[in-house]
């Protein structure tokens, strides 16, 4: 269990990244949306023990954040893959999870390699474990990055932003990977893909400007756009100003278009079947 | 009076010869035994073999014992020249100085200080100069006033100088190998060595195996007649092989002409010459003295067309340096004259006279009479008369004797070797071509004088002689100076070039240069040069190397400073956003030379500063040498620093290079300086190096040839930069720093997607501790192996490496090079321990240097580079304390340092077990260790000192700043202790490795006082940077 309770940061220049945040997580996938600069990655890394907040508590299963020992047992329970992860590129893929093995404190040398073993076969990387990390592919990067946040089998695993700049089958891939994940830990995943959290987050959280501007499940937030997407079809014409556009498809017939809002009479509208996609928008657009 | 000597040589042989007349006292030994073992002590010998039971004196003696443990019974003993020549209180260094280590191989060999001189007692000394004038100037009668001063005082203490002769002193030198015990032994003896070896075989050849005579002068030589004769027949010789050789004849004109003028010319009016305050005349005999004792060696005399080239053109430095090296002599190490009265006078004055000598010197050139003895001489060795003239009678022995002559002797001839050999009748004589004076300095005469003694009755075989290659002349500034001249302006057009097609590029988008950018890229570093510069002048002189002050504080800093700051311009490895640059229409090549722009404009602006407070503190300066001396050193290593940091993508490397070069340039100048002579190859290069001699001054070359050089330095300085510029044409190898990877075949990744999507495989749970060393243990390993996989440990293991596999296999065979002189070459047992302790001075200098400096700065940026890498964020996520980090890093680099030194070491250790046989482990062993802890300080502080900073240039650079700054701050005490050079130290473990001794047990002394006091120092530096990394830190920390 995560409680985050009155949390905020302030950067140097009174910058207010983060503006009393309050969350509570709990086990399984946990998504954290929001646009770009919300503050995701301030919150991940803070509550990964890398940055200290300006205000607020924090406690990760029972440990505070602001103490020593509190912080180092969230640290030997955490797994953290950083949104813009470097490799040394000098080493092997096996060598460089070895190195992270030893640093998490994995002592016994076979029990290290066995995980290594399996985390490799995990992220289908063992017939390459051996290259350098200098011939990787971005994707295959991301993999490492992935494993190596998994060795010593975290409690809580932090990941930011996994699948940025990444190909489709990569993406699937990494989805996976990560629900299978939250199903023996805490996973947080930041992300501003809506698709990533989709089917595995049992729980989310939108934040925007460094606030808080949802939390539930992710049905919460379906149900929220209940009533307000519709269908219409125009001969060319763009829709009405107080209509958000989510998606256009063009037709021999005209314009199809899918609408957040209250569309008039005239547009012959019929109502969709809302997603996940269309609560974030609203979300977003109420926010605003 | 020739009826007289006969007289008393027959009544000398009549005197029997034997072990009763002598004893031997042993005593300690008055220097440190060195390679070999030694016996010390005095011989006793009557004071005039003549007289029965009168006063004795006491002989030095020491022997130095073969290597092989039953050597023969029959030494060499080694009968020194001069008359003068005393080596007893340094028989150390004998097998080394006077090429006697392949006699060793086999046999003992006996040093003797004859009597009168050294540690003999008593000591017949008589000098009548008092300074360097008088050694050239005295008149003829002051010098005998000053010379018979000194009998009354003999005569007080009860010498019996007229016993000190050529004759007497053969009897003593046969009476010492058997006081010694030693039944049979043979001679060596060379220059006035012959003399006496001669006499010994007319008179007491009894219990003489053999004997070798090099550089011989006969016994019915006479010095007075011959010399001038000599001295104008070998330089007429020098002149034909001269204009043999394609270099020199093609180089110089027309060499006795232009002696012959000189001479006239300086005769008529002497140039008087101030040094050091002693006023010293050159005139036409001061010229033809130079000529004279410059046609004794083959070195020399590979000078001798510059030298002459020098004086014609008023270039007196020569003398300068020999006036000065004279004057720092004390006046006990001018030459004895009393052993010339006594032992030379004697066998040559009687036998002629001043009108003699005049007519045979009728037909010699007057420069040839000046400078060789002649009827002025003569009338020296009147100063003393009593001592009886000694018998011209040749010797006539059966004993096997091989006399050797150098072609280039002008002091003995090979005449001499012949005329002596008249009536020998088991007697060999061998003419050394290009040989001077001593002929052993040449290893086909070492081999022959070996080999005689192994077996004396064999034919000699001389054959050797023939592949003696010719001298090759020192080349003059006159005759390097066109091609050089050459040079400078194809590089200057090339550079021009470049400036040209810049400034049309420039001017053509100059509103898309990003001067301000570049500017402020320059970060801090030129303030600190600002300020480094500004304290340098202001101290001046008493802070610099004396061998920089005098280019000036700002012509020997600002080029170093200003090529740091080049070196910092552009990595591809380091440049952010390279591929967005490379993407822009504007050209990549901007960005080096609008960096370079502006580099060389800021630091233009620092050396004005620097001009300017150069001028308030010291008004009297050379204005254009001032102003504008300094940019074409900067210009040039600033091109060279450029060029290496693009082409090897490190800042590391291209700092380093130039640091490298400047130093090498500082510390081994005179090697730049024209008119050395230097060996084959070296040799043909050398004459040409000035042209790069970035610390060059009016002092080492003519106003002229200084701006050549400056020229030089500017083209070859604007051409390196447009090659670095050049260097970024190549985008793919900008990008990926290799032009293509294709070589390493990538295994092809199965990169499709799994069948079932959901992975399948569980990871189980693993207890993790944290443990420190364990932690540390896993961060040493994993540094050290990216350590080692690095580029620039690489670079760092390879030149050492390379540079000591051509020493190594330089040592015994340079014949792979075409043109070698294999037949001069040294045996390899000459050099075996010569070489050894090369070794030990080379690699320590050397690895002081690289392991104590280079290495440091190749891994200062160790953890900013995590920065770079991305990896610090994910690193700072694990639960393991920062200390451990660092910690780990530092072991990590060390333990890498140290692994490649250690390697190189053993290497060294194998080829020289390999090459020269035998090598004592223990003090290498120790060299080892020092270096291995002075490089883990000072990585170790590296390390440290870089994890303070965000950038790695910034890492490179402060170690940089740390590593050369106290080599400039050494005179002043507390700086002293708290920074040690890395000069220092090296100079003093060099003091120590002079015990180098591969013979004799070594005593194992690891923390010599000299050592623990550096490693002490850096030890507390590290200390303080560790406190200071750890308070950085924290306060990063905090400020997050």
């Amino acid at each position: 269990m995560i409680n985050i309770s009155k949390l905020s940061k302030t950067y140097n220049g009174n910058v207010h990244a983060l503006q009393d945040i309050n969350l509570e997580i709990g086990n399984g996938m946990f998504g954290l949306l929001g646009p770009n600069g919300a503050g995701k990655t301030t919150l991940m890394r803070i509550i990964a023990g890398l940055l200290r907040p300006t205000e607020g508590d924090i406690s990760i299963f029972g440990n505070d954040i602001r103490s020593r020992q509190g912080k180092q047992a969230i640290k030997q329970s955490l797994g953290y893959l950083p949104q813009d992860i470097g490799l040394y590129p000098n080493l092997s893929a096996r060598e460089f999870l070895d190195y992270i093995g030893i640093l998490k404190g994995i002592t016994d040398g076979r029990a290290r390699k066995y995980q290594v073993d399996e985390l490799l076969e995990m992220v289908r990387l063992t017939d390459t474990g051996k290259r350098k990390l200098k011939q990787f592919s971005g994707g295959m990067k991301q993999r490492v990055g992935i494993a190596q946040a998994m060795m010593g089998n975290p409690k809580l695993l932090i990941v930011d932003e996994p699948t940025v700049g990444l190909d489709p089958e990569e993406r699937v891939r990494i989805r996976n990977i990560m629900s299978d994940m939250a199903m023996r830990c805490t996973v947080i995943l930041s992300t501003h893909v809506i698709e990533d959290i989709g089917h595995s987050c049992s729980d989310l959280a939108i934040i925007n400007k460094g606030e808080v501007l949802f939390q539930g499940a992710p049905s919460k937030l379906i149900e929220r756009a209940e009533g307000r997407v519709w269908s219409i079809k125009t001969q060319g014409e763009y829709p009405d100003d107080n209509l958000r556009v989510v998606s256009t498809l063009q037709l021999q017939d005209g314009i199809q278009y899918r609408v957040l809002g209250n569309p008039s009479e005239h547009y012959n509208a019929h109502a969709l079947e809302p997603g996940l996609e269309d609560g974030y928008m609203l979300m977003m657009q109420d926010s605003a | 009076m020739k009826k007289t000597a006969i007289g008393l040589c027959l009544l000398m042989m009549a005197m029997p010869v034997s072990a009763q007349n002598s004893n031997f006292t042993e005593t300690d030994c008055p220097f440190p035994e060195y390679i070999y073992e030694f016996t010390c002590g005095f011989a006793t010998v009557p004071e005039n073999h003549l007289v029965d039971n009168g006063e004795t004196i006491q002989l030095a003696v020491a022997v130095i014992h073969s290597l092989n443990p039953q050597p023969q019974p029959d030494p060499v003993m080694y009968l020194a020249g001069g008359p003068g020549g005393a080596f007893v209180s340094t028989a150390e260094q004998m097998p080394l100085s006077y090429n006697l280590n392949s006699l060793l191989i086999n046999r003992d060999v006996i040093i003797v200080d004859q009597r009168g001189m050294g540690l003999s007692q008593p000591n017949l000394r008589c000098v009548p100069f008092t300074n360097v004038n008088d050694a050239f100037n005295l008149s003829i009668e002051e010098y005998q006033e000053r010379m018979r001063d000194c009998i009354p005082e003999f005569e007080a203490q009860g010498i019996d100088w007229q016993a000190y002769t050529t004759e007497q002193n053969a009897a003593d030198l046969a009476l010492v190998p058997l006081a010694l015990g030693y039944e049979e032994y043979n001679i060596f003896g060379q220059s006035y060595g012959t003399l006496l070896g001669q006499i010994m075989l007319r008179d007491h050849d009894e219990h003489i195996r053999s004997a070798v005579l090099d550089s011989v002068l006969s016994i019915n030589t006479n010095s007075f007649e011959e010399a001038a004769l000599n001295s104008a027949a070998l330089f007429e010789q020098i002149e034909a092989d001269c204009d043999a050789d394609f270099l020199c004849g093609s180089a110089y004109g027309d060499l006795s002409d232009l002696y012959m003028e000189t001479y006239t010319r300086l005769q008529e009016n002497p140039v008087i010459l101030n040094v050091d305050g002693i006023e010293f005349p050159v005139d036409g005999r001061m010229f033809a003295d130079f000529v004279h004792i410059n046609m004794a060696n083959r070195g020399a005399i590979s000078k001798l067309p510059a030298l002459i080239t020098a004086f014609a053109e008023d270039d007196f430095e020569i003398v300068i340096q020999f006036v000065e090296g004279i004057n720092e002599r004390s006046v006990e190490d001018y030459p004895n004259q009393a052993l010339l009265m006594t032992m030379v006078c004697p066998h040559n004055a009687p036998y002629t006279t001043p009108e003699q000598i005049i007519e045979v010197h009728s037909t010699v050139p007057e420069p040839f009479r000046a400078a060789s003895f002649n009827e002025s001489t003569w009338m020296l060795c009147q100063s003393w008369d009593g001592v009886p003239p000694a018998s011209q009678e040749l010797a006539d022995s059966d004993v096997p004797t091989l006399l050797l002559g150098g072609s280039y002797d002008v002091l003995t001839p090979p005449q001499g070797a012949y005329d002596a050999a008249e009536n020998l009748t088991n007697a060999t004589v061998v003419e050394i071509p290009y040989v001077g004076h001593l002929t052993n300095s040449n290893g086909c005469a070492i081999r022959m004088i070996a080999t005689f003694f192994d077996d004396p009755d064999a034919p000699v075989d001389s054959s050797c002689t023939e592949d003696i290659k010719p001298v090759a002349f020192v080349l003059h500034t006159t005759v390097t100076r066109p091609p050089i001249r050459v040079g400078a302006i194809i590089l200057g057009l090339i550079g021009l070039f470049g400036v040209g097609q810049m400034l049309f590029v420039g001017l053509r988008d100059i509103r898309r240069t990003a001067w301000v950018i570049a500017f402020k890229k320059q970060g801090w570093m030129p303030l600190i040069s600002l300020v480094v510069l500004l304290l340098l002048v202001w101290m001046n002189s008493s802070i610099l190397p004396s061998d920089f002050v005098t280019v000036g504080v700002v012509q020997s800093i600002v080029p170093l400073l200003m090529a740091i700051q080049a070196s910092l311009v552009f990595s591809p490895g380091d440049e952010p956003a390279l591929e967005v640059q490379m993407a822009a229409s504007r050209s990549t090549l901007w960005i080096v030379v609008e960096r370079l722009l502006v580099v060389i404009l800021t630091y233009s602006v620092i050396a004005l500063i620097g001009i300017g407070l150069t001028l308030i503190i010291e008004p009297d300066q050379n204005m254009p040498v001032l102003l504008i001396g300094w940019l074409p050193p900067a210009l040039f290593l600033s091109g060279l620093a450029t060029y290496m940091t693009i082409r090897s993508r490190m800042v590391a490397m291209g700092a380093l290079t130039i640091g490298f070069l400047w130093f090498i340039f500082g510390l081994f100048a005179p090697y730049f300086i024209p008119g050395q002579s230097y060996p084959y190859p070296v040799g043909i290069i050398q004459p040409y190096m000035w042209s790069i001699h970035v610390h060059a001054s009016l002092e080492d070359l003519t106003l002229a040839d200084f701006w050549l050089n400056r020229a030089f330095l500017t083209g070859a300085g604007l051409s390196m930069m447009l090659a670095a510029v050049y260097e970024l044409r190549d985008t793919e190898k900008l990008l990926l720093g290799v032009r293509s990877k294709s070589r390493t075949t990538a295994k092809k990744v199965d990169q499709t997607v799994p069948q079932h999507l959901k992975p399948s495989v569980t990871v189980e749970a693993v207890p993790t501790r944290i443990v420190p060393w364990h932690q540390i243990m896993g961060m040493t390993r994993y540094t050290f192996l990216m350590r080692m996989r690095s580029r620039g440990i690489k670079v760092y293991a390879l030149t050492p490496l390379a540079v000591f596999g051509i020493f190594i296999f330089a040592m015994g065979d340079l014949s792979f090079i075409p043109g070698y002189d294999s037949a001069s070459a040294m045996p390899p047992e000459q050099y075996y321990l010569v070489v050894g302790e090369m070794m030990a001075a080379f690699s320590a200098a050397f690895f002081f240097l690289l392991s104590t400096g280079m290495y440091p700065i190749l891994v200062a940026d160790t953890v900013p580079s995590d920065n770079r890498l991305k990896v610090d964020e994910m690193l700072n996520s694990l639960p393991i304390a920062y200390w451990i980090q660092l910690t780990g890093r530092v072991l990590g680099t060390i333990a890498a340092g140290a692994l490649v030194i250690t390697v190189i070491m053993i290497l060294t250790l194998i080829a020289s077990l390999w090459r020269f046989g035998y090598f004592s482990v223990m003090p290498y062993m120790d060299l080892i260790v020092t270096m291995v802890i002075a490089q883990s300080l000072m990585t170790a502080l590296a390390v440290l000192l870089g994890s303070t900073q965000k950038s790695g240039r910034l890492a490179i650079g402060l170690v940089i700043v740390l590593t050369l700054v106290p080599e400039f701050l050494q005179q002043i005490d507390l700086i002293a202790f708290l920074f040690p050079t890395r000069v220092n130290f090296f100079l003093e473990y060099f003091e120590f490795t002079t015990f180098f001794n591969p013979g004799a047990a070594y005593e194992w002394t690891l923390f010599r006082p000299e050592i623990t006091n550096y490693l002490f120092a850096v030890l507390l530096q590290t200390i303080v940077v560790a406190g200071i990394a750890w308070a950085w830190h924290s306060y990063r920390q905090l400020s997050e």
